[in-house]
């Protein structure tokens, strides 16, 4: 899961050399509330999922533990 | 057919709200429209939700009301930003779809001017160029109902519409409401 996240965030930001790790914080990588609309709107994509944006997504272990229940 | 829009959102905004009252304008447009071939597709959809975007009304001075003053523009802007970048892929896919086009035979996506990260989200998505998401919200704002034909006028004025322009045209409002044409322009 973690690795597809990854490859995700990595074509959503254009930078293949960014290192995505469960402890990630979006904030950090310089995302606005707009980018990680986006964002997670491809990670939905990715996952055949739909997540409700005012869930409480701060880091990309968040994210893990939200798609780990949308399944 | 005389279609008339006028939208005064300068009215509906908190000006005690610096960080939304900048996003609306006022503005009007008036079209006549004849009968034609121009229009080949036309979509209109409700989904009848009314907490992402809503503008609550007051009660004015009912006794029978608990007393309520009219409210302002409130929007969930993210899920706004969710719904509408959604809506223009879809509605695109399915209209282009039935009309056995894709968006690389579309010359102008002429979308509604609520946000310009929506229309360039929309765009990346579409895989298209720039050139073809005309913008004017950095001069008036979102005006509403009447941005895309205020758009329209700019595009005519300076020629970019003219015989043959083939026309995406996609727009979203409360409700949640949206509207899709494609027109070849005559």
């Amino acid at each position: 899961m973690l690795e597809r996240i990854a490859k995700v965030c990595k074509a959503f930001i254009e930078n293949d050399e960014l290192v995505i790790t469960e402890q990630t914080i979006f904030s950090e990588l310089e995302l606005d509330s707009l980018d990680m609309v986006e964002l997670v709107m491809n990670i939905e994509e990715e996952f055949g999922v739909t997540i409700e944006m005012n869930e409480a997504i701060k880091s990309v272990g968040d994210l893990m533990k939200i798609l780990q229940n949308a399944k | 057919m005389l279609i008339i829009s006028a939208e005064m959102m300068s009215k509906l905004a908190d000006w005690t709200d610096r960080a939304s009252c900048v996003l609306f304008g006022d503005g009007a447009a008036a079209c006549i429209v004849t009968k034609g071939n121009a229009l080949k597709y036309l979509k209109l959809t409700a989904k009848g939700n009314i907490d992402i975007l809503n503008i609550p009304l007051g009660t004015g001075n009912s006794p029978f009301q608990e007393k309520r003053p009219n409210g302002f523009v409130n929007m969930l802007g993210q899920e706004v930003f969710k719904f509408a970048v959604f809506m223009i892929e879809s509605q695109s896919k399915y209209a282009l779809e039935e009309l056995n086009m894709t968006a690389d035979d579309i010359d102008y996506f002429v979308l509604h001017q609520a946000n310009k990260r929506i229309i360039e989200s929309a765009r990346k998505r579409l895989n298209q160029p720039k050139e073809k998401f005309p913008i004017n919200i950095q001069k008036y704002g979102n005006t509403s109902s009447v941005s895309i034909p205020i758009l329209m006028d700019e595009m005519l004025e300076d020629g970019r519409i003219k015989k043959g322009t083939k026309l995406f045209l996609s727009a979203f409002g409360a409700g949640l409401t949206t509207g899709t044409c494609v027109m070849i322009w005559e």
